[in-house]
C-alpha cells in the first residue's frame, strides 16, 4: 500500500467528518452504556467487599441471654488459629430528654474486628471522652466535636454508668451498619435504635460482655455475598455452634453456683436459727420459707440461650446486595439492546459509504489495486471509527456510569466511593461488536461490489427504479391523496431497507425510553400502592401472648390511638422441594370481617375485594407465582415446630413487599389443630407526628409483655428513599436512550438526504421554497417516526416486562403496569428529537448548492 | 423594449485567494418570444450565465433585468419565487425524480405553479401521452429528456432555459428533442435560451450569442433561423 493510498484514507475521513464522527459517536454511546452499566453492579459490590475487608467486618456474632463471660472467650481463644474475635460490652438507653435510643458500647483498646472509621476527630483516649455515630449528627445537628454529651435515662440504667457526662471527640461509622439510617432493634424506648456511641472500657458497670464479634480467618479473603462465602459461612456457623454447645449448661451451673454462694450466709444463718429456736417458731418458719423460696429460684435459673448471627443480621447488609443485583439485572438485556441499535445504524452508514465511493473504487481497481487494498480502505476507516469510539466509550462509560449510580446509592449507604474496574470480558465483547458493526458490514457490502469489473464500478449505480405501489391499485384511496402524499408514500416504500432500519432504530430508542419510564412507574408504584392503598394501619404491636387487660388499657390510653385489630402474626416458611424456601407472615385476625379496614385484600386488576372464609387462605400474588399455584391448590407451610401443613388457597391478592398468608380463626384451627394466640395488634393513628409516634412506641414498650412496636412510617420512609435512588438510575437510562435516539435520527436523515441530494436539488430548481424542500423529506421522516413510535410501544412493553422479571427479588413484586403518561412522554421526546433533527437538516438543505448535484452524470 | 436585458454582468468565484472570473461584463438583450442560442466551448462561462438567468445564482456585479425587474438584487426567497413562476429548466442529464412516473414528474412542477398548463396536454405536446405512467428507468434517454421538457413547459414559464439539452443524446433523438423545444416555444410564445457548444444547433436561434473566455464575442441576429429538421451535425 502506497503512501498516497493512506493519504486517500485520511483525506476521506477529513472530507466526511460528519459521517466519521457519527459512527464514532454511535459506537461511543453504545460501548459507554454497555461497559459502564455492566460494570456498575460489580463495582458497587467490590466497594462493599473492600470496605468489609479493610474494617475487618466480623463474619459471625454470638450473644447469650445471660451475657458472655471469660469462659466464653476462652472457647474462642482455644480456636484462635481459626478465628479473630473481640468481646463487646454495650448498654441500650433511651435518652429521656429527646426520646432517642442509643447503644453505648465500650470500645476495646485494640479493635480486632468491626473497626470503626473515623469521619472527624479521633477515637476516645480518656475516660471522659465519647465518639458518636455519624447518624447522631444527622439527628442532632447541634452535636459537634467538643460538645458535652450527657447520658440521662431511667434511674436503673443511669446507675449502670460509671460516668455520664462526656466530651464528644469524634464521629465515626461502624462497618456493621452500612445503611445510613438504620441501627437495628432494641428492647428499650421505641424499639429501634437511633445511633451508636462508643466510650472507653470501664465506663459501663457491667461484668459480662454483650456480644462476641468473630471473624473466621478462612473468610478473610472470600468475596462477600458469593455462593462460596455462603458455603464456608454455613460450615463455620455449624462449627461455632458446636464449640459453644457445652457452654449453655456450664453457664447455667455457674449462675446457680454463684447464686448459691450468695445465698450461703443466709443458709448458714437459717441453720443457726434452727438450732437456737424451736422448730415451730414463726421467725424460724419465715426464714426457712424465704430460704427455700430463694433456693427454688436458683433451681429455676434457666439454661441461657446462645444466639448466633451472621452478617446478614446487620441491617442494610443484604439490602445493599439486593440493590446491586437490581442494577445487575438492568444491565443484562438493556445495554445489549442499546448496542444492537447502534450496530444497526453503523451498518446503514457503512453501506451508504460504500455506495458513495463506488467510482473511486472503480478507479483504484482500474489502476491495478487489489481487492484487498481497495477493501481495506473501508476496513481502516470503519475500524478506526470503531476503535476510537470504543476507547472513548470505555473510558467514559466505565468511569461515569458506576460512579454516578453508586453516588446515588451513596445517599443511603455510608460506604467509601467505588474504585472503577475494567471488566475485560465486557470490553472485548463491546469492541468485537463495534468492529463487526463497521468492518463486518463493510465487508459484506464490499463483497458484492468488488466482484464487479472496474468499468461497471466507475459507472454510477443505476438509481433504483420507481415502482407502482400495491396501494395505487386501490384507486378510490389513491385518487383522494394529494400529490405530495403520493410522492411521500412512493418514496417510503421505495427504500424498504431504510424504512426498516429507521423504524427499528426509532422503535428501539422509543422502547428504551418507555422501559426507563416504565421502570420508574413500576418501582414507584410499589410504595404508593403498598403504603397508600393496601396497608391502612400505622403500627404493628407484638406481644408475648394474648392481650392482657393492662396491655389493652395501655394501648387505648395512647393519645394517638384511633382503632386496632387483634390478630395472630407469626413467621412461617413455605417449603417445597422445587422452590427455594420463602419466609412469609402468617396472620389470623381475630375478627376477619374487620380486617378490611386495616389491610385491603383485593384482586390487582379488577380491584375486587376478597374476604376470609373458613375454607382456605388468602396469599399474595408473588408467592403464588413463585410456587406456581392458583386458587384451589395447596401450599406447604411450616409453622414453628409443627410439621408441614398444606394450606388451601382461597384467593390470591395484590401485594408488592414480602409475603403473607391470611387465615380465618376457624380455618387456622382446622389446619394447625389449636386455637390461635392473638399476639399482635394492627393499630391506626389519629395523626402522624413523628415525635408522637415515637412516644407511642416507647410508652407501650414499658408495659410488661410487650415485645416490639413497628412503626410503618419508618419503613415507608426507607422504602421511598430506596425508590428515589432507583429513579435516578432510571433517569440515566432515559437520557442515554434519548441521546441514542437523537444520533440515530440524525444519522438516518443525513443518509436519506445525501442519497437523494439530486432529487432535492431538482425540486429546489423547480422553485420549491426552503420550507417545502424540507417538508418533502420531513413528511417521510414523520411517518417513519410515528411508525417507530407505535412499534416502540410494543417493544418497550416487552422489554419492560422482561427486565421486571429479571430484576425482581423473591420477596418483591414490581407493579407490572406502565402509566399511559410514560408512553406519552416517550413519544413526545421522540417526536421532539425528530423535529430537532429536521431543523438541523433544514439549515443544511438551505445551504446545499443545487447546481453541483445536477451537473454530474446521473 | 427588450424582455431580457443583461447589462455588464460579471460573475467571479473566489476560492481561498484564487479568483476565477466566469462571466466578464456580459451584456445583451433578448426580445419576448425569441429563441436565443448561446454558443461557446466548454468552460467559456455559458452555464454560469444560464444559471444567473435562471435565478439559481447571482452575479457579482451588473444588472439582469427580466421584464424590467433586476433579478440581481433579489433575495434568496424572491429568487425561488422567480424560478417557480417564471422559469422552466431543462438539463443535460434530465434530472427526473426516479421514483415518480412521467406524469408525476410533470405534476411535480405544475402543482407549485398558479397558472400551470394541463399536465396531460403538455405530455401530448412532447408526444408522450402513452408513456405517462412509466417510470424514468423504463424510458429511453430521448423520452426522458422530453419528460424534462414537458416538466419545464407545464409550469407555463416566461423563460425556458436549456443547458446542453442534447448533450447526452444521439443525433436522431437530439433532433427530436430540439424539435419539441422549438414547437413548444412557438406555440406558447415563451422566450427560450439554449446553451450549446454545437454551432450547428446554434443556427436554430433567432439570435446567436457567442461566448468565449468569459466574454461575449459576438451577438448575431438570425432573421431566418434554420428549422430543426434541416439542421445537421
Amino acid at each position: 500500500m502506497t503512501n498516497s493510498y493512506f493519504k486517500t484514507i485520511f483525506r476521506e475521513i477529513r472530507r466526511s467528518k460528519a459521517r466519521f464522527l457519527s459512527i464514532m459517536l454511535i459506537i461511543f454511546l453504545g460501548v459507554a452504556f454497555y461497559t459502564g452499566i455492566r460494570a456498575t453492579g460489580p463495582d458497587m459490590l467490590q466497594a462493599a467487599s473492600d470496605y468489609y475487608q479493610k474494617q475487618q467486618l466480623a463474619t459471625n456474632s454470638v450473644q447469650s441471654t445471660a451475657g458472655l463471660t471469660r469462659q466464653d472467650r476462652a472457647v474462642l481463644h482455644r480456636h484462635r488459629d481459626q478465628v479473630t474475635y473481640q468481646a463487646v460490652k454495650y448498654l441500650d438507653i433511651n435518652q429521656l430528654n429527646n426520646n432517642q435510643t442509643v447503644r453505648v458500647a465500650e470500645l476495646p483498646a485494640k479493635q480486632r474486628v468491626n473497626r470503626l472509621t473515623v469521619v472527624s476527630g479521633h477515637l476516645p483516649r480518656r475516660a471522659n471522652e465519647i465518639v458518636l455515630d455519624q447518624q447522631a449528627r444527622t439527628l442532632q445537628p447541634h452535636l459537634k466535636l467538643g460538645s458535652t454529651y450527657h447520658i440521662a435515662t431511667t434511674q436503673a440504667r443511669n446507675q449502670r454508668f460509671n460516668r455520664r457526662t462526656l466530651k464528644v471527640v469524634g464521629f465515626v461509622n461502624s462497618p456493621r451498619y452500612i445503611e445510613k439510617a438504620t441501627r437495628g432493634v432494641t428492647t428499650v424506648g421505641k424499639g429501634t435504635l437511633d445511633y451508636l456511641a462508643f466510650v472507653r472500657p470501664g465506663t459501663l458497670d457491667q461484668s459480662v460482655a454483650s456480644r462476641l464479634d468473630i471473624q473466621f480467618k478462612n473468610l478473610a479473603h472470600v468475596a462477600p455475598y458469593t455462593a462460596k462465602y455462603k458455603r464456608i459461612n454455613r460450615a463455620n456457623t455449624t462449627r461455632l455452634k458446636a464449640w459453644f454447645k457445652p457452654r449453655a449448661a456450664a453457664r447455667q451451673a455457674q449462675l446457680q453456683r454463684q447464686a448459691r454462694q450468695q445465698l450461703a450466709p443466709q443458709a448458714a444463718q437459717v441453720a443457726q436459727l434452727a438450732q437456737q429456736l424451736p422448730a415451730n417458731s414463726p421467725i424460724l418458719r419465715k426464714a426457712q420459707r424465704q430460704l427455700s423460696h430463694a433456693q427454688a429460684k436458683i433451681a429455676a435459673i434457666d439454661r441461657p440461650t446462645y444466639l448466633y448471627s451472621g452478617r446478614a443480621a446487620n441491617p442494610g447488609y443484604s439490602e445493599y446486595h439486593e440493590n446491586t443485583q437490581r442494577v445487575v439485572a438492568l444491565s443484562t438485556v438493556f445495554p445489549l439492546f442499546f448496542i444492537a441499535i447502534a450496530a444497526l445504524i453503523c451498518l446503514t452508514t457503512m453501506t451508504r459509504m460504500v455506495t458513495e465511493l463506488r467510482i473511486q473504487m472503480g478507479t483504484l481497481k482500474a489502476l491495478g489495486y487489489s481487492n484487498l487494498a481497495i477493501g481495506s480502505e473501508f476496513m481502516i476507516y470503519g475500524g478506526l471509527a470503531s476503535l476510537l469510539g470504543t476507547l472513548l466509550g470505555v473510558g467514559f462509560g466505565v468511569n461515569f456510569f458506576p460512579r454516578f449510580i453508586a453516588q446515588a446509592y451513596g445517599s443511603m449507604y455510608n460506604l467509601p466511593a467505588i474504585n472503577v474496574q475494567y471488566l475485560w470480558a465486557d470490553i472485548v465483547i463491546a469492541l468485537v461488536i463495534a468492529l463487526a458493526c463497521t468492518m463486518g458490514s463493510a465487508a459484506i457490502v464490499l463483497r458484492v461490489d468488488l466482484r464487479s469489473n472496474p468499468a461497471t464500478l466507475m459507472q454510477p449505480k443505476a438509481p433504483k427504479a420507481g415502482k407502482t405501489l400495491w396501494l395505487e391499485h386501490w384507486h378510490s384511496l389513491w385518487r383522494r391523496l394529494s400529490f405530495n402524499h403520493k410522492v411521500t408514500l412512493r418514496n417510503l416504500f421505495r427504500y424498504k431497507q431504510r424504512l426498516l432500519m429507521t423504524v427499528l432504530g426509532i422503535a428501539g430508542c422509543m422502547a428504551m425510553m418507555i422501559t426507563g419510564f416504565g421502570l420508574k412507574d413500576s418501582i414507584g408504584d410499589i410504595s404508593v400502592k403498598q403504603f397508600n392503598q393496601l396497608w391502612h394501619y400505622d403500627a404493628i404491636v407484638v406481644r408475648s401472648g394474648n392481650q392482657t387487660a393492662a396491655q389493652r388499657r395501655a394501648l387505648h390510653r395512647q393519645s394517638l390511638y384511633k382503632n386496632d385489630l387483634l390478630l395472630k402474626q407469626s413467621q412461617v416458611t413455605v417449603e417445597r422441594a422445587d422452590v427455594a424456601n420463602q419466609a412469609a407472615t402468617l396472620s389470623v385476625p381475630q375478627r376477619p370481617q374487620r380486617l378490611k379496614k386495616f389491610v385491603v385484600l383485593r384482586n390487582r386488576q379488577s380491584h375486587r375485594a376478597y374476604t376470609l372464609n373458613n375454607h382456605g387462605a388468602i396469599i399474595d400474588e408473588k408467592l403464588a407465582k413463585l410456587y406456581h399455584v392458583k386458587v384451589g391448590d395447596t401450599l406447604p407451610v411450616k409453622l414453628g415446630n409443627h410439621p408441614v401443613k398444606h394450606v388451601r388457597i382461597a384467593a390470591i391478592a395484590e401485594n408488592y413487599v414480602n409475603h403473607f398468608i391470611y387465615l380465618s380463626p376457624t380455618y387456622y384451627h382446622r389446619i394447625f389443630d389449636h386455637h390461635a394466640v392473638y399476639n399482635g395488634n394492627l393499630v391506626q393513628f389519629t395523626h402522624h407526628g413523628k415525635s408522637a409516634q415515637n412516644q407511642f412506641a416507647s410508652d407501650l414498650l414499658k408495659t410488661s409483655g410487650m415485645l416490639n412496636v413497628t412503626l410503618l412510617s419508618t419503613e415507608k420512609h426507607n422504602n421511598f428513599q430506596m425508590l428515589d435512588t432507583m429513579d435516578l438510575v432510571v433517569v440515566i437510562f432515559v437520557v442515554a436512550a434519548g441521546a441514542l435516539a437523537l444520533v440515530v435520527l440524525y444519522n438516518l436523515t443525513n443518509i436519506n438526504v445525501s442519497e437523494r441530494i439530486r432529487e432535492l436539488s431538482t425540486i429546489k430548481v423547480l422553485g420549491f421554497y426552503d420550507g417545502e424542500v424540507t417538508m418533502y423529506i420531513f413528511r417521510e421522516n414523520l411517518i417513519l417516526t410515528v411508525m417507530g413510535i407505535l412499534l416502540g410501544c410494543f417493544m418497550g412493553d416487552w422489554l419492560h416486562r422482561y427486565i421486571l422479571n429479571t430484576a425482581e427479588t423473591d420477596s418483591l413484586m414490581f407493579s407490572p403496569g406502565i402509566h399511559p403518561l410514560s408512553y406519552v412522554y416517550s413519544a413526545l421526546l421522540t417526536l421532539a428529537f425528530s423535529l430537532l433533527v429536521m431543523w438541523l437538516m433544514h439549515r443544511k438543505l438551505k445551504r446545499i448548492n443545487m447546481l453541483d448535484a445536477l451537473k454530474s452524470v446521473d | 423594449m427588450a424582455y431580457i436585458d443583461v447589462i455588464n454582468e460579471t460573475r467571479q468565484f473566489t476560492q481561498g485567494n484564487q479568483v476565477t472570473i466566469a462571466n466578464r461584463d456580459i451584456s445583451f438583450s433578448v426580445a419576448q418570444g425569441e429563441i436565443v442560442t448561446i454558443l461557446g466551448p466548454s468552460g467559456a462561462g455559458k452555464s454560469t450565465l444560464l444559471n444567473i438567468l435562471g435565478g439559481m445564482d447571482s452575479p457579482t456585479s451588473g444588472q439582469v433585468l427580466i421584464d424590467g425587474q433586476d433579478i440581481a438584487q433579489l433575495s434568496a426567497k424572491q429568487l425561488t419565487t422567480y424560478r417557480r413562476q417564471d422559469v422552466g429548466f431543462v438539463f443535460q442529464f434530465y434530472n427526473l425524480v426516479p421514483n415518480l412516473t412521467a406524469r408525476e414528474n410533470v405534476e411535480l412542477a405544475s402543482q407549485i405553479t398558479a397558472d400551470a398548463h394541463d399536465v396531460g396536454e403538455t405530455l401530448g405536446l412532447v408526444g408522450l401521452t402513452d408513456r405517462a405512467s412509466n417510470f424514468p428507468a423504463q424510458l429511453s434517454g430521448g423520452e426522458q429528456q422530453r419528460v424534462a421538457i414537458a416538466r419545464a413547459i407545464a409550469k407555463n414559464p416566461k423563460i425556458l432555459l436549456c443547458d446542453e439539452p442534447t448533450g447526452a443524446l444521439d443525433y436522431q433523438t437530439g433532433k427530436q428533442v430540439l424539435q419539441v423545444i422549438q414547437d413548444g416555444a412557438r406555440r406558447t410564445h415563451m422566450t427560450v435560451i439554449i446553451v450549446t457548444h454545437n454551432s450547428a444547433i446554434a443556427k436554430m436561434g433567432d439570435q446567436i450569442i457567442h461566448i468565449n473566455d468569459a466574454r461575449v464575442q459576438s451577438t448575431r441576429h438570425n432573421p431566418h433561423p434554420t428549422p430543426v429538421a434541416e439542421i445537421e451535425w
